[in-house]
C-alpha cells in the first residue's frame, strides 16, 4: 500500500516537474540468507574502504559498487564513508598500485546489483530503496 | 525423441552462452593505470634530485612524466599475480621497467605473502610514489623522499593485518636484494636488506613506523665505488580531521662508509610537515621540509695537500720525479689543478705509493664536488605552496610554488653548485588514474 502511494507520488512528480530527480533514499542490502539484520555506519565505512573483510558469520565480504559516478554514489560516499568520490579514488589508487587492496566490484545499475546480491551470500551493496524487493535484505537506511 | 534432442541442444547452447561470460568473470584480468604529465620551470641553474628522479635545469618538460600500467589476475582464491610496468621520463628520454611483478599467496584475508619484484616501503608514499593521483603534492617532499636512493627490490614481504576494534594494525616485514638501477639518481646495489613497516590505520588516518637495515651495499659514482651499511628509521602520520589534512614524516639515517678517503659515517635526519584544507574539489596545502646530514669527513683538498706535503718535503723524491719549477709551484698553490694536469699526474704516479695514486681520483672528486654526493648527504630547507584541484573524476590538476635553500656548504639536492642561495621552482602537473 505504502509502496503504491510512493510510486504514484513519484509518477506525479515526474509528470509535473518533468524531472527524474527522486527523493527515494539509498538502502544497504545483503543476501536474504545473511544473518546480519542491521549494520552501523562505521562498519559500513570500514567495509567500503576495504578495512573490514569479514561478516560476523565468517563469510569474506564482497562489497559491490555502482559503476556510474551518479548523484546516488556521491551521496553514499559522502554520508557513509565521509569522503568525496575523488578522495575515494585517491584512497584506492594507493592500495591498487601497491597490490594491497582491491576496490569493490562495480556493476552497471541497481537491477544488476540486486540480482547479484540475491545470488551471492557474501555480497553487500547499496541501491535506491525504490528498487529493493524481497530477493534481498535491507540492513541500513542511508540518511 | 527429436523434440527432446532439440530441447536439450537449446538448453546446452543456452548453457554455453551463459557459461562463457561467467567463466570469463571467474578469471578476470584487472587492468589499472595511472599517468602524470608535468611541467617545471624556475630560476634553477643546476640539475637536482627529487625522490629517485633527476630534474635537468635545461628541461622543463619530462621528468615528472610517468605512465604506469598494472595487470593483475586471480589464479584461484588464494593466489594472485600482479605486474606493473612503469615508463618514466629521465634525463635522456624514457625509462621502462617492471616496477612491480609478484605472486601473492593469501591463505587468509588478513595474511599474505608476496614474492617477486616489490617496492621498498621506506617512506609513507614510497610504494606509490609514481602515482601522483594518490597524494596532494606534485612531488613528495624531496628532503625526505630522496634520502634512500633505492626503489624496487627482489624479495619477499608479508602483510599481516591485526584487527583492533575499529582500527587495523598492519605489519609488513620484508627481505630482499636490489641490483643497481641505472635510471635512479644514484646507483646503489644492495646484497641483502631487511625491514619492517608497521602502520596503524584508524578513523582519522594512519600512523606508521618503518625500520630498515642493509649490510654491504655498494654505491657508485662515475669516479669510483664504495661500500656502505645503511640503517634507516622513518616515523609518519597522515591524518584528516574536519577538512584539515595533516601529513608529516621524520627520517633518521646512518650510512657507515668504506672506500671513501677521509669519510667514515654519514648521519642525517630529515622531516616535513604538510598542512592542507579541503574545500570541495580544491585542496590548498603548504609544506615545510628540511634535511640535515653530517659527514665526519676530512676535505679532499686537505687530504691531497697532506699527501703532497709529505712527498714535496723530501727533496730526493721531488728530484727523482723530474717536476719542473712551474709544476712544483702549481702543486703547492693549487694542488687540485696540478693533479688534474695529466703531465704532473703521471710524474706523481712514479713517486707516490701505489695506494695513494689509486686514491687520487677519489680525492679529486672529494675536493671538486660534494662527496659523498647527494642523495646520500645533503643539507637543505624548502617551503612549498600547492593546490590540488580534482576537476574531473579520476583527474587532478596540481600547481606548486617551491623555494629551496641549500644550507651551509651543501649544494642541497642539486648536482652542481647553484649560483643563488635560494632556488624557486614553479610546477604544474596533471594526474589521472583508472
Amino acid at each position: 500500500m505504502k509502496n503504491k502511494i510512493f510510486k504514484k507520488l513519484f509518477f506525479v512528480s515526474v509528470l509535473l516537474l518533468s524531472s527524474t530527480y527522486s527523493n527515494a533514499e539509498l538502502v544497504v542490502i545483503v543476501h536474504p540468507g545473511n544473518s546480519l539484520e542491521a549494520i552501523t555506519k562505521d562498519k559500513l565505512k570500514r567495509i567500503y574502504l576495504g578495512k573490514n573483510k569479514e561478516f560476523p558469520n565468517g563469510l569474506i565480504i564482497a562489497a559491490l559498487d555502482q559503476e556510474k559516478e551518479s548523484e546516488e554514489k556521491e551521496e553514499f560516499y559522502k554520508k557513509v564513508v565521509g569522503k568525496s568520490l575523488s578522495q575515494v579514488s585517491a584512497y584506492w589508487s594507493r592500495l591498487i598500485f601497491t597490490g594491497k587492496g582491491v576496490p569493490p566490484r562495480v556493476l552497471a545499475n541497481d537491477k544488476e546489483i540486486k540480482s547479484w546480491v540475491a545470488s551471492h551470500p557474501e555480497s553487500i551493496a547499496y541501491i535506491n530503496s525504490e528498487n529493493a524487493d524481497d530477493s534481498i535484505k535491507i540492513i541500513f537506511d542511508v540518511k | 525423441m527429436n523434440k527432446k534432442c532439440k530441447a536439450l541442444s537449446i538448453v546446452c547452447s543456452l548453457g554455453l552462452l551463459v557459461s562463457l561470460p561467467v567463466q570469463a568473470a571467474d578469471f578476470p584480468v584487472k587492468i589499472n593505470g595511472f599517468a602524470t604529465a608535468g611541467f617545471v620551470t624556475g630560476d634553477m641553474d643546476a640539475d637536482f634530485i627529487s625522490g629517485t628522479d633527476v630534474f635537468s635545469e635545461s628541461a622543463t618538460f619530462g621528468a615528472d612524466n610517468t605512465i604506469g600500467i598494472q595487470v593483475s589476475s586471480d589464479m584461484n582464491d588464494q593466489v594472485s599475480f600482479t605486474g606493473q610496468l612503469l615508463a618514466k621520463g629521465v634525463l635522456d628520454g624514457y625509462n621502462l621497467e617492471a616496477h612491480w611483478a609478484f605472486i601473492d599467496y593469501h591463505p587468509r584475508h588478513d595474511f599474505s605473502v608476496r614474492a617477486g619484484r616489490l617496492v621498498l616501503p621506506i617512506v609513507m608514499s614510497s610504494e606509490y610514489v609514481d602515482v601522483g593521483y594518490a597524494y596532494p603534492w606534485i612531488r613528495p617532499p624531496m628532503e625526505v623522499y630522496s634520502g634512500i636512493p633505492v626503489t624496487s627490490y627482489s624479495g619477499i614481504d608479508i602483510l599481516y593485518t591485526l584487527n583492533i576494534g575499529d582500527a587495523n594494525l598492519v605489519f609488513q616485514p620484508y627481505v630482499g636484494s636490489a641490483p643497481p638501477n641505472a635510471s635512479d639518481s644514484f646507483e646503489m646495489e644492495v646484497q641483502l636488506g631487511i625491514g619492517l613497516n608497521t602502520s596503524l590505520q584508524f578513523e582519522y588516518g594512519s600512523l606508521r613506523a618503518h625500520v630498515m637495515k642493509v649490510n654491504d651495499a655498494v654505491g657508485s659514482s662515475p669516479e669510483f665505488g664504495f661500500g656502505m651499511d645503511v640503517q634507516v628509521v622513518v616515523l609518519g602520520a597522515d591524518l584528516e580531521i574536519a577538512n584539515v589534512v595533516f601529513t608529516s614524516e621524520y627520517m633518521a639515517k646512518e650510512f657507515d662508509l668504506s672506500g671513501i678517503p677521509g669519510a667514515s659515517t654519514i648521519e642525517g635526519d630529515a622531516w616535513y610537515v604538510t598542512l592542507g584544507y579541503r574545500m570541495g574539489k580544491l585542496l590548498p596545502h603548504i609544506t615545510f621540509a628540511s634535511a640535515d646530514s653530517d659527514v665526519d669527513q676530512v676535505s679532499g683538498l686537505s687530504l691531497i695537500q697532506a699527501s703532497l706535503g709529505e712527498l714535496l718535503g723530501d727533496s730526493a723524491v721531488v728530484g727523482s720525479l723530474g717536476l719542473g719549477l712551474d709544476e712544483l709551484t702549481l702543486l703547492q698553490t693549487d694542488p687540485l689543478s696540478a693533479i688534474n694536469d695529466p703531465a704532473i699526474a703521471s710524474k706523481l704516479a712514479q713517486g707516490l705509493p701505489a695506494e695513494q695514486v689509486a686514491q687520487l681520483p677519489a680525492m679529486v672528486s672529494v675536493a671538486e664536488m660534494q662527496l659523498p654526493p647527494a642523495p646520500l648527504s645533503y643539507k637543505q630547507d624548502s617551503i612549498t605552496l600547492g593546490l590540488r584541484y580534482d576537476f574531473l573524476p579520476r583527474t587532478a590538476l596540481k600547481f606548486e610554488y617551491q623555494e629551496i635553500e641549500p644550507q651551509e656548504e651543501s649544494w642541497g639536492l642539486f648536482l652542481q653548485e647553484p649560483a643563488d642561495d635560494k632556488v624557486s621552482l614553479f610546477s604544474f602537473a596533471i594526474d589521472v588514474t583508472f
